[in-house]
This record gives C-alpha cells, sequence and structure tokens, in this order.
C-alpha cells in the first residue's frame, strides 16, 4: 500500500466519525422518547399494585368460583355449580336475608339521624362543635375497640343498658344472645359507629349552601320546615346521594363486628355475608363455594355503584345541576 | 431590526380553522405597543406566540432580530405579568420575585441586591415576607410586576393585567405602567379590550378583529383617522355614531356634498349638534331627535337621542344642561367621516 | 344576617337543647366513660350489680396483666410497621400516579384511569381470598410484605390528589417556564407545595384507617410476631372461665387511647380530612 494510498484511507476514515446533525437527531429521538415514557414511568407503580392486588384477585376468585377445592385435594371443575349449591342452600337465603336486613336498617337508621343531627349541629357555636367531634370520635377509632365496649355494654347479665332499662323499669333484653335481637345490636353498633362521618359530611354540604337562599326564602315567609325540603335538602342531594352509597357499601363488607360480637350467631342471626365467606373460606375449606359468594357481593357492589353513577349522569342531563 | 417582529404568523387549534392567519405585526423597540379588540380576535394568542407559551403553526418570530423557533420562553428575554397575576401560592413576596433569578443561577449578593431594588421601586418593601394570600389586588398586582422587572427583559408581555381591580386603583395603575414603561425604557406589549387603557397608555395600538389587523398607529391616529367603521366605532366613549347613507334625504346628500360611494357616515359624540329647530348652522344637517336618557357627569354631560336614523349619542363638554323632550341634531360636514359599502374610510 | 326564628320556637328552644345537647353527648361520650371505669376495677367491681359508677382505687394492675397475656409492645411496634409501611409505599406509588394523571395527555391514560377508578370502590373485604391463597402460595403469609404491599398504592388518595394538581392554574405553570423552571422545579417547587394540604390530609386518613385495620391484619396472620394491635387485643376476649371484661377494657383503651389523643389535638384537622373525603 503506497503512501498515497494511506492518506486516503485516512481521509476517508475521517467522516466516519458521526456527522454532527445526525449525533443532534438522535440526541432529539432520545430526548423525545424519555419524554414519552415519563407518565407510563410514573403510573406504573401505582398501577402495577392495582393490578397485581385487586385485579388478579379478582379475575382469580372469579375462575376459583368455578372449580370445587379444599385446598389440598385436586381442583374440579364444576361450571355454575357452585353457584347453583348456593341458590339451593337455605342457609345462603338466611344469610342474604341478614346482609340486606344489616344493609337496609342501617343505612336508612344512619341517614336519617344524621340528616337531624346535621341540621340540629349545622350553626357553628361551640356547643355544636364539641358536640359534632363527640359524634365523630366511634368513627376514628378501631372497630374492634367498638364492638369490644358494645359488648360490655350490651352484657345480659352485668352490662351498663340492662341495668338502666331495669332502672327504667323495664326487662333487660339478651342484646346478643336473642336471635330475634341480635341483629339490631349490630345495627345499633354500625349506626353509633358511622354516624359521625355522616354528620359532617352533610353538616359540610350544609355549609356550602349560599346563605343568600335563606335570606331570600325569610323574605318570602317561608317556614324553617318548608325551607329544609325546598332549599336544604335539593342542594345537599348530591352529598346525601354519594353518602347513601358510601353507607351501603360499607354495610354489605361489614364483618369486624360480627366477628367480634356475635360469631354470626345466634343460630347464624347475625350471620352476613362476608363473615359467610370467610367461614367458608377459612374454616370449611370450600374455597370455591366462598368464592361465588365473593362473585355475588362484587356483583351488588357493582350495581349498587353503576346505579348510583348512572343516576348521577341521568341528573346532570335531565335535572339540571342542584 | 431590533423590537419584535412577526412574519406570516399562522395559529390553529388541532384541525380547526385557524384563528389568526398570516399575521404580519411589528413592534417597535421601546414602545408601549396595545394589542386591542373584543374577546376571541386573537390578541392573548398573539401575546402567548411571544411568548413561546403557544406554538405558531406557521410563520416566523423574531425578537430582537432573532428567530424565535425552539427558543423556550425562558431564553426569550421576555417577562410576562398574567391576567390573574399567577404568583406562585406556597411563596412569599421575596421568594416569588426571586424565583427566576434563582433558577438561573444569579449568584446570591447579586439576587439580593435586585430584589432588594424593585421591591423598592414598586413599594412592597414591608411585605416582603408575606404570602400572596395576604396581599390586597393591588399589592398582588405589584408582586406580578416585580417579578417581571427584577429579569431585566428586553420585552414586558401583559395579559389584561389590570382587570381584576376596582376602577379606582385601575386609574392608579395605568399612570404607574406609564411611568415604568419610561423609566425602564423597555418594549411593552400589552393586551387589554379596554380602549381606556389602549388610548391611555399606548404609544402604539393595534386594533385586531378576527384573528387580523384592523389598524395599528399611534392613538391620535386611530381616534382621528379611523380606516374602517369597525375601528371608528371600537376607539372612543360613546362610540361614533353611525347613519346610513340612504336614509339622509337627497337634499342632506347635497347639503354635505357626499364623495361618490359613501354607504355610511360617522361623526363622535362630541362633535354631535344640539339644536331647537331655529338657526341651523351653515352647513349642518340637522334631523329630529327624542332625548331619551342623560349622564350628567360634572365636566360633561352625555345624551342619547333616539331618531328615525337610529340611536344619536352627544357628548357635551359644558353649558347649559339639555332638557328632556325633542330635539334636532346632527353634525358639521368637517366632523363627518364617510365609510363605503364594505365599511372603509373615504378619505 | 341570620334568618330569624318565630318567636315562640326560640322561647321554648333553651332549655329543649340542653336537654337534646346532654342525650347526644351521653350517648356517645359515657361508653367510652364505661370503657375507662371497668378497665380500672377489678373483677369483683366489674361484676358486682348495681355496678359503681365511680372506684376509690383505681387497679392500674389491670394494664400488666394486658402486658402479660398478649406482646403488647410488639404488637404496638408491627402495628407502626404495617401503618407507616402502608403510608411510605403509597407516597411514592400515587403522587406520581396522581401527577401524571393530571398533567399529562398520554395514549392510554384515559383507560388506565378508569381503572384506577374502577377499583376505587373495591373492599378488602372482596378480594381477601384471592389474596390469601396468593400469599400463601407464595409462602408469604405472616409477612410484614403481605401486611403491607396490598394496600401500597390508593386509588382514593390518587384520584384525590389528581384533583389538587389539576386545580392548579395553567397560568402558574406557565409563569415557572418563563421563569427559566424545569419539569423538576415545576414539580417540586410549585406543585408539591401547592398540594401539601392535600398530601397532609391524605395521609392522616391512611394512617388512621391502617392503624384501626382489623379485617386485613386478621385473615393475614396467624401468628403473634407480624400480628397487630387490633388483632392482638382480641385475643383477650377469648380467656378461660369467661371473658374477663376489666381487662379486656384496659387493653382497649390501650387501644384506643393514641388515636385519642392524636384526635384531641388534631380533631379539627381531622374532621377536615374526612369532610374531604366525602365532598367529591
Amino acid at each position: 500500500m503506497g503512501n498515497r494510498e494511506m492518506e486516503k484511507a485516512m481521509d476517508a476514515y475521517v467522516p466516519l466519525e458521526l456527522p454532527m446533525p445526525k449525533a443532534v437527531a438522535i440526541q432529539k429521538l432520545l430526548r423525545r422518547a424519555a419524554r414519552a415514557a415519563t407518565p407510563y414511568i410514573m403510573v406504573a407503580p401505582a398501577i402495577l399494585t392495582l393490578c397485581v392486588f385487586v385485579v388478579y384477585p379478582i379475575l382469580y376468585m372469579v375462575w376459583l368460583s368455578a372449580y370445587r377445592w379444599d385446598m389440598i385435594g385436586p381442583m374440579v371443575y364444576v361450571g355454575f355449580g357452585n353457584f347453583a349449591e348456593l341458590f339451593s342452600n337455605p342457609d345462603f337465603y338466611l344469610v342474604m336475608g341478614n346482609t340486606f336486613k344489616f344493609m337496609f336498617l342501617t343505612v336508612s337508621v344512619s341517614i336519617v339521624l344524621a340528616l337531624l343531627l346535621a341540621v340540629y349541629l349545622k350553626a357553628n357555636t361551640r356547643v355544636n362543635a364539641l358536640l359534632r367531634s363527640f359524634i365523630f370520635v366511634p368513627y376514628v377509632i378501631s372497630m374492634v375497640s367498638v364492638a369490644f365496649i358494645w359488648a360490655w355494654l350490651m352484657n345480659s347479665e352485668y352490662g351498663l343498658l340492662n341495668f338502666m332499662l331495669g332502672k327504667a323499669g323495664m326487662s333487660g333484653v339478651r342484646w346478643l344472645e336473642d336471635a330475634g335481637v341480635a341483629m339490631y345490636s349490630m345495627i345499633i353498633v354500625a349506626v353509633w359507629k358511622g354516624l359521625g362521618y355522616n354528620v359532617i359530611i352533610l353538616v359540610s354540604a350544609m355549609h356550602a349552601i349560599p346563605n343568600q337562599l335563606y335570606e331570600a326564602a325569610a323574605l318570602d315567609n317561608t317556614r324553617p320546615l318548608r325551607a329544609f325540603f325546598r332549599i336544604t335538602l335539593p342542594m345537599i342531594s348530591p352529598t346525601l346521594f354519594f353518602l347513601t352509597l358510601m353507607n351501603i357499601i360499607a354495610a354489605f363488607k361489614v364483618f369486624d363486628q360480627v366477628a367480634l360480637m356475635t360469631g354470626g350467631g345466634p343460630v347464624n342471626a347475625t350471620n352476613t355475608l362476608v363473615f359467610d365467606i370467610y367461614q367458608f373460606g377459612f374454616k370449611f375449606y370450600q374455597l370455591g363455594y366462598a368464592s361465588a359468594q365473593g362473585v355475588l357481593l362484587m356483583l351488588l357492589i357493582a350495581v349498587c355503584t353503576a346505579a348510583y353513577f348512572g343516576a348521577l349522569s341521568r341528573r346532570v342531563h335531565y335535572g339540571g345541576g342542584a | 431590526m431590533t423590537g419584535i417582529e412577526l412574519r406570516g404568523v399562522e395559529k390553529a387549534y388541532g384541525g380547526n380553522q385557524p384563528v389568526i392567519e398570516n399575521l404580519d405585526l411589528q413592534i417597535e423597540e421601546g414602545s408601549f405597543t396595545v394589542l386591542l379588540g373584543p374577546s376571541g380576535c386573537g390578541k392573548s394568542t398573539i401575546l402567548r406566540m411571544i411568548a413561546g407559551l403557544e406554538k405558531e403553526t406557521a410563520g416566523e418570530i423574531f425578537i430582537n432580530g432573532e428567530d424565535m423557533r425552539g427558543t423556550s420562553p425562558g431564553a426569550r428575554g421576555i417577562a410576562m405579568v398574567f391576567q390573574n397575576y399567577a404568583l406562585y401560592p406556597t411563596m412569599t413576596v421575596k421568594e416569588n420575585i426571586e424565583f427566576g433569578l434563582k433558577n438561573i443561577k444569579v449568584p446570591k449578593a447579586e439576587r439580593e441586591a435586585r430584589v432588594d431594588e424593585v421591591v423598592r421601586m414598586v413599594g412592597l418593601t414591608e411585605y416582603i415576607n408575606r404570602k400572596p394570600q395576604y396581599l390586597s389586588g393591588g399589592q398582588r398586582q405589584r408582586v406580578a410586576l416585580a417579578r417581571a422587572i427584577v429579569k431585566k427583559p428586553r420585552v414586558f408581555l401583559m395579559d389584561e393585567p389590570l382587570s381584576n381591580l376596582d376602577a379606582k386603583l385601575r386609574a392608579q395603575i395605568r399612570t404607574d405602567l406609564i411611568e415604568l414603561h419610561r423609566k425602564l425604557g423597555a418594549t411593552f406589549v400589552y393586551v387589554t379590550h379596554d380602549q381606556v387603557e389602549a388610548m391611555s397608555m399606548g404609544t402604539d395600538i393595534v386594533l385586531l378583529e378576527g384573528g387580523k389587523i384592523r389598524q395599528q398607529g399611534t392613538p391620535q391616529s386611530i381616534y382621528s383617522a379611523p380606516r374602517n367603521l369597525f375601528t371608528a366605532q371600537f376607539i372612543g366613549a360613546p362610540p361614533m355614531n353611525v347613519i346610513k347613507a340612504e336614509d339622509l334625504g337627497p337634499g342632506a346628500v347635497s347639503i354635505y356634498k357626499l364623495p361618490r360611494g359613501t354607504a355610511s357616515l360617522g361623526f363622535r359624540p362630541e362633535h354631535t349638534v344640539i339644536g331647537d329647530g331655529t338657526g341651523v348652522p351653515k352647513g349642518v344637517d340637522l334631523f329630529r331627535g327624542e332625548l331619551v336618557a342623560r349622564e350628567i357627569l360634572g365636566d360633561h354631560a352625555i345624551y342619547k337621542f333616539k331618531t328615525d336614523l337610529g340611536i344619536v349619542h352627544a357628548k357635551v363638554m359644558s353649558g347649559s344642561i339639555v332638557e328632556y323632550g325633542e330635539w334636532f341634531v346632527g353634525a358639521e360636514r368637517k366632523y363627518l367621516y364617510c365609510f363605503d359599502e364594505k365599511g372603509d374610510a373615504i378619505i | 344576617m341570620r334568618v330569624q326564628m318565630p318567636a315562640f320556637r326560640r322561647a321554648s328552644g333553651g332549655a329543649c337543647r340542653t336537654a337534646v345537647n346532654f342525650l347526644i353527648f351521653a350517648v356517645f361520650f359515657i361508653p367510652f366513660y364505661w370503657m375507662f371505669l371497668t378497665a380500672i376495677k377489678n373483677l369483683g367491681q366489674t361484676l358486682q350489680t348495681p355496678p359503681t359508677f365511680w372506684v376509690a382505687r383505681a387497679h392500674w394492675e389491670n394494664f400488666n396483666r394486658v402486658f402479660e397475656a398478649i406482646p403488647f409492645f410488639s404488637m404496638l411496634k408491627n402495628n407502626a410497621i404495617m401503618t407507616f409501611g402502608i403510608m411510605i409505599c403509597q407516597f411514592f406509588t400515587v403522587i406520581p400516579a396522581a401527577y401524571a394523571f393530571a398533567r399529562f395527555k398520554f395514549k392510554g391514560g384515559g383507560f388506565l384511569f378508569g381503572l384506577t377508578l374502577a377499583t376505587m370502590m373495591i373492599p378488602a373485604q372482596l378480594v381477601f381470598l384471592p389474596l390469601f391463597l396468593m400469599f400463601s402460595k407464595m409462602g408469604m403469609v405472616n409477612s410484614y410484605a403481605s401486611l403491607i404491599l396490598p394496600w401500597a398504592t390508593s386509588p382514593f388518595a390518587i384520584f384525590m390528589l389528581r384533583q389538587a394538581f389539576k386545580q392548579v392554574p395553567q397560568e402558574l405553570i406557565e409563569a415557572a417556564k418563563l421563569d427559566n423552571a424545569n419539569e423538576w422545579k415545576i414539580i417540586f417547587k410549585l406543585m408539591l407545595p401547592i398540594a401539601r394540604p392535600t398530601i397532609i390530609t391524605l395521609g392522616l386518613i391512611t394512617f388512621i384507617l391502617n392503624w384501626n385495620d382489623y379485617f386485613w391484619p386478621f385473615v393475614l396472620t396467624t401468628d403473634n410476631t407480624v400480628r397487630t394491635l387490633p388483632v392482638g387485643i382480641t385475643s383477650l376476649n377469648i380467656v378461660d372461665g369467661g371473658v374477663k371484661y376489666h381487662i379486656l377494657m384496659a387493653g382497649n383503651l390501650l387501644l384506643v387511647a393514641p388515636v385519642l389523643v392524636v384526635f384531641l389535638f388534631a380533631q379539627k384537622q381531622i374532621i377536615k380530612a374526612f369532610t374531604y373525603m366525602g365532598g367529591k
């Protein structure tokens, strides 16, 4: 190879360096790719967590509901067999009856009481603020504490409630041992614990109503009760609506107080859906059957939520915002 | 080439019809240029494109001769005052003002000195450690100004900065801004829909309608020589009286010797002549009108007449107050503006 | 100006209100007083009829019985590990996700946000069975990971924080851009400080709900070494020869006291936090 060729080769070598525009272009491309990836990287931890711990378990549960399995033996495909078994089991109807009774009474009593208390405690005086705080305390403490406090208060021999009934000349009640009463005792405890939340939400919704509306109503000689039904109630109805949904879902998932106060008894009188799922899953190891019940609970919650959003969107379209 | 120049700028959102099309605009260095127009005319969009907050779909924008394409908003040597001030709510007045300086790593000593200077300039020394929520509207406005001034920009962009203030404060800050402009000698580009603000502060007014420049010029030229009906009716309060030429009798046309092609003519309320029907001044055609509303404003009064040719306003600087009833109104020939079918002025 | 009530209602209102106020107070105070009183009674006083409403000498030794019956402090520690573990995880998963959902337009973003919303209504009580099976397959039952990981993010918190980020006016971000702030500066100097009250509020809610949680640690743990306090206290309920209510109430008091103290000092903040939760 001559000198000249060497030189030529050297010359040829120089352009091999990446031409500047190209380097810039690649840099730009990388930067653009990084920018495009940013939102995905940011949502990834949350979305992955949800997929692994919420979405996947739900799918797993639906799949499981088609099998018979006791956790040790082989899994047997039964299709809708678990559901068939479910619907032919008289105990299931009892459990569902209990669940709906608990849900309906807890929600309606809570909402009505909370409305009354919210109207009563609406004004921002010192006493009212203090009482609102007191009502709220049960909400921030553990259901474990609430359940034991009430189990003790409701103790049929030594409990304070029966003592007070006796003082008032009434006979004692077997609050947690009488199959006809136990469910109502559950409802009392649930209402007592959740009332504070409902009250403060409603009070804050009422505070959001412009006072001018009441002033205008007063100038129109509106009576207080009428003002409540024509102004307060319509204005807080979105909140009330939302609160009802929250209360319904909370009632459907009741477990702690049942497990701690009655264990579902006496004779299944307080056995509700989640507690029953737990029993079948963790005590009787009928995982497919328990999963089928889980699917049912999911449908219940889904229907309520869908009804809520359906009604909400209809309101927006036809009703005009309150 | 100094100042700001827009060449063939177009802005469209999505695939829609462009809101601004092929716009050429020159803003002279050191001027107080007001972009004036009704809402939706594109004035804010133009300002935001100059700032780099919105990207033009086509065309070029130059600031001091430099093509701004690909230059980030922070690097354009501009400062902006927003309509709602956009003060950082979690920062104190001082932190608000020095945020921009910190971001370009101005040394602490210089930073302190500059902040100190502007704070004194706008009179906020005692409020320096307060958060914006504890300031009045006027004080917030001044923080926003200080935050712009401290960066020593070549160009100040202001997007309706006075619209959230009450009338009295607005008048005061108007004069403050004029002073500030003279003191700093920087270019001000100011967006407003209020012609009073434009006339009082601007050295150059750009009147916009539907994304197009209808007229650009000094306040005087815009006021005294409107080139079209839109300009004529947008500037001045109350606006120019406009009547259709054909509504005037043939006699009037001959009195006024209107140029060919005149479709409508206008006269400013301050040139409205009010008479009782006797002793008509030479060269004035009066027509019957009923006084329907009267605003006595101390040094002057504004009257609203209902005539067969439409509403006519009169602005009378002094003299006796006109009583409600029937009058004759009109204007002298030398104060008439003539417009053709398309609304362009005939000179 | 307040709307005037008719005169007759004002006159009778005072006495009536006092009575109702007292009733409300009684219903929500007496149960707590009774818990406290029982916690310092001895067995005899507890079972006495008629019950006494005051004790001359407090039996603080009841608390020692609690410490003997359950590994109280290790359970307290477990409670703290679970609660703060969840809070720390949520801090790192919720903030970036909420920010991305609020400020970026990206392909699939709507779908992913919809997914997040859809999971918002799903309670632990719905997925505990499959989750337990998952963890038991991986041999992770009775581990801190199984207590913390399922709650490492919160769709509700993402939703609320996204709202807070969305409410930051666009003008502010533009002003920051004109001030030469880059994306990180905008996040850390502008957005996070503005969203701070929301983040604190969400933290408070997460703390209270998880500190008190009984259901999840109950189904996921069988071993006292990882069990939390709410679960631990329940074992005081199952004592041979009938429930010793004075011991149970002493344990209960220990469980409630920290939350009550926090509530006493931060009640305004806490009530505001939960009000906020119902606001949307």
